[in-house]
């Protein structure tokens, strides 16, 4: 067994390393609507913050938690500019779940993040997956509802998520811009709502049914999410 | 007073201090140089939609996400796509030299250190496998993991070794002796994972699905997840309530029970089932292999060594 001072060493060093996994999920499990975290956990995580975000071990730990959840995609419509040669545009791939009650356009192609087919192996095609959710956790609404705009925290912490959001968008559209030149090209986010045992067994909808993709409201938060069909 | 003092710190150096063989490391060692190296090769598929200054997440953006933590990496600053490929042309050669053991007292760190780089430039696009492949690669840099099963141990054997041989030497190609090192590195492996499970757990609790037994519905019929259709499961609905309830009492109760003899099989057993479930239906092969391989950790090295040693013994008489 190794000397006396290195195990007294090591024994401080595993015990703060320990301190500093457990920080983020005790913050995280201590967070309210109206408190950022516990007092004990926000003072545990503001000392060993510096360490465990180096060294990504700041994570939630809570999967498919507190309930499974619907997934959200992001739709990326590729439009041409009025100026390019519908002739040499790339084939029609409409997402599965677009139809006719929507107002697609027929010289639009298709991104959907994640896709199925075009994202393989299943690892790349999870990495797009994370990304259209990520998406949606940082969207920010483009107007705040008139209760909202009372309270001047809730107005600044909006501005800064909005201002992150628009960034993203940005970001991911000059992505995809320097793949579709003279595009135009925008992004919705789109949930895919999760079927009951009645909808899959009874009413017979598959999965993949347009009835449970919604495609997700910019503005008010408020506002109600446009159904791909009336169900 | 005195006596339980000494007992306590007893126990305590037993539990981190005695040296243990680093068989059950080395079984990690070599799943996750292999995860490592497939990870950073599927990064490669579309490396300048996830890297670089035009990726899907820019870096001026990273940085913006990551102005309010600790988080850094020098991929932030890189734009050039020839850099990037060479960034992870080495991570793959690196993890590659961590699964059989090439040199690993430094391909060990080095690949941890890449992989994290890379961590905290892919925010985004992150998930449960990332946290788990990090953490085991952090961990084994601590152990002298390529002690068995290995291009070192092989170079060791053929080296002259003994006491004159060079500190060097002997700490770059170590010896199958147990050491502290693996115990520490080995524990920290079992705390961090009964962490993640508890707080998976509580998470879990939370919810009321996962009371009223219908979050194992709704977790096989999210489609974005499903490679194998499970949604059989809906006509057997006292089963779905079964292995959601199952699977709360399994995760919360992880922390407590995996240190008994007794039940050490039995949650070992349900944790390779729930994640190769994840795995098989849920289309996170890879997340759900190296949740299994984590879980090795609770596997005493002895017991691989017998049992390597038994299967000798057989084939010699065969």
């Amino acid at each position: 067994m190794m000397g006396r001072n290195w195990r007294v060493f090591l024994s401080f060093a595993v015990v703060l390393h320990l301190l500093a996994v457990a920080a983020e999920p005790l913050r995280f499990f201590s967070a309210s609507p109206v408190k950022f975290a516990s007092e004990d956990a926000r003072l545990l995580r503001m000392v060993t913050q510096r360490y465990s975000d180096f060294m990504y071990l700041s994570h939630g730990y809570s999967f498919f938690a507190p309930n499974p959840g619907p997934s959200h995609l992001l739709e990326c419509e590729i439009a041409p500019n009025s100026n390019v040669d519908l002739a040499a545009e790339p084939p029609l791939d409409r997402p599965a779940f677009a139809n006719s009650s929507r107002e697609l356009s027929k010289k639009s192609s298709w991104r959907v993040f994640p896709d199925r087919r075009q994202d393989r192996p299943r690892l790349l095609y999870h990495r797009f997956f994370m990304l259209s959710e990520f998406y949606h956790t940082h969207f920010a609404p483009a107007t705040l509802a008139e209760q909202s705009k009372l309270d001047t925290a809730i107005v600044e912490q909006w501005k800064q998520d909005r201002r992150m959001y628009e960034q993203l968008q940005k970001s991911i559209l000059a992505n995809l811009e320097g793949k579709h030149l003279n595009h135009e090209i925008s992004l919705r986010r789109v949930e895919h709502a999760l079927p009951s045992e009645y909808q899959i067994f009874v009413d017979r909808w598959k999965m993949t049914d347009p009835r449970l993709y919604l495609v997700l409201p910019e503005g008010d938060a408020s506002a109600s999410p446009e159904r791909l069909l009336p169900p | 007073m005195r006596v339980p003092v000494n007992r306590i710190l007893d126990g305590w150096n037993d539990f981190w201090f005695r040296p243990r063989s680093a068989s059950t490391l080395a079984l990690i060692r070599i799943a996750t140089g292999a995860m490592l190296a497939y990870v950073h090769a599927v990064w490669c598929l579309r490396l300048s939609d996830f890297m670089g200054h035009h990726a899907l997440i820019d870096n001026e953006h990273i940085r913006r996400l990551h102005q309010n933590d600790f988080a850094w990496s020098y991929l932030w600053d890189v734009r050039d796509m020839p850099t990037l490929w060479l960034h992870q042309g080495i991570a793959i050669l690196l993890a590659i030299c961590l699964c059989i053991g090439f040199l690993t007292r430094f391909a060990s760190p080095m690949i941890w250190f890449m992989t994290l780089m890379v961590c905290h430039r892919m925010t985004g696009f992150l998930f449960g496998l990332d946290q788990v492949v990090m953490m085991l690669a952090m961990y084994l840099i601590l152990a002298p993991t390529g002690s068995r099963w290995s291009v070192d141990a092989w170079l060791s054997r053929r080296l002259a070794r003994g006491e004159n041989s060079m500190k060097l030497l002997r700490w770059l190609f170590p010896s199958t002796e147990p050491s502290s090192m693996t115990t520490i590195a080995s524990r920290l492996i079992q705390i961090h994972l009964c962490i993640v499970y508890l707080f998976g757990g509580i998470a879990k609790l939370r919810g009321e699905m996962w009371w009223d037994g219908t979050a194992m519905w709704f977790s096989a019929v999210a489609y974005e997840y499903q490679s194998l259709d499970l949604t059989w499961l809906g006509r057997y609905s006292l089963m779905g309530a079964i292995l959601s309830h199952v699977t709360v009492f399994w995760e919360t109760f992880y922390c407590v029970l995996i240190w008994q003899r007794w039940s050490r099989p039995y949650f070992l057993a349900i944790a390779v089932a729930v994640h190769g479930g994840i795995a098989l239906f849920l289309g996170m092969i890879t997340f759900g292999m190296m949740m299994i391989v984590a879980n090795l950790v609770f596997i005493e090295p002895e017991w691989i060594d017998r049992m390597i040693a038994r299967r000798r013994l057989q084939s010699h008489k065969t």
